[in-house]
């Protein structure tokens, strides 16, 4: 088992556009907890809003009754964000980020998340769901001696 | 409901607040709205404050109208959030942007006049 370092956040929420603001709130405290300057803590909040966005539409099809669990970590060098659903494995293939050169209305927010994130991974729990883990280095300059076990 | 007002011959739609996946419908419905009205059309960004990528692409569809019609289009005031978002996705070189509503009209005239 990896070091996890200390947990910030552990919420389950109602996968509904509306509770996005949420989400994006729970983040950003959580990546100012960890230390991450205002443009880090931006960039952070963009990616999960942009994974919890892709949970709601292509996992869950927009159904108001499921929830999706966020669990946030943090140790002295990096954020370990992970996003569970209990939706049906997903087709990682169809998980794509569009290029640049295509300027097209879609396809940007998976695009958004790897840009973003130094790490992201998802895990398949055996058809019992999903977990897309990100991980966000903290700069050498940003890091904090509390954040950890 | 996104106000819309009417500038030197152009729609100035006024995005603001945080533009995600919850609001970016009506957004959209906005923009199209215009553009369907044949009306050249600028989008002010100042008072966004939030914007996701479903937000983005209400203004890529737009500008793609906008560009079928054969109607003016561009984005003005962009805040510092959005403009950041707009560079991540590399779509501010794509977009016309100018600092403001008069930066626009100072250059020249709506196509259409």
């Amino acid at each position: 088992m990896p070091d996890t370092g200390k947990q910030l956040v552990d919420v389950s929420l109602p996968a509904r556009t509306g509770h996005m603001k949420q989400l994006r709130r729970l983040v950003r405290e959580a990546a100012e907890q960890a230390g991450f300057s205002d443009n880090d803590r931006d960039d952070i909040v963009l990616a999960v809003d942009e994974a919890f966005a892709n949970i709601i539409k292509h996992a869950y099809h927009f159904d108001p009754d499921r929830e999706v669990r966020l669990v946030v970590f943090c140790t002295e060098t990096a954020m370990i964000l992970e996003l569970h659903d209990d939706a049906e494995s997903i087709d990682r293939s169809a998980v794509k980020s569009r290029s640049l050169d295509d300027i097209s209305p879609g396809g940007l927010g998976v695009y958004f998340i790897h840009q973003i994130m130094d790490e992201t991974e998802f895990i398949d729990c055996d058809g019992k769901g999903n977990i897309l883990r990100m991980v966000k280095c903290i700069k050498e300059r940003d890091r904090r001696s509390d954040c950890t076990q | 409901m996104y106000p819309v007002k009417e500038n030197g011959g152009y729609s100035v739609v006024h995005l603001t607040g945080e533009v995600d996946l919850n609001c970016s419908p009506e957004a959209r419905r906005v923009i199209l709205d215009c553009l369907r009205s044949n009306n050249p059309l600028l989008i002010d960004l100042s008072a966004v404050t939030y914007i996701d990528s479903s937000g983005i692409a209400s203004l890529v569809e737009g500008y793609q109208v906008s560009r079928k019609l054969n109607l003016d289009f561009g984005l003005v005031g962009v805040s510092d959030r959005a403009m950041s978002v707009l560079h991540l996705a590399r779509l501010d070189q794509v977009f016309p942007i100018f600092a403001s509503v008069e930066e626009r009209l100072k250059r020249d005239l709506p196509r259409e006049e």
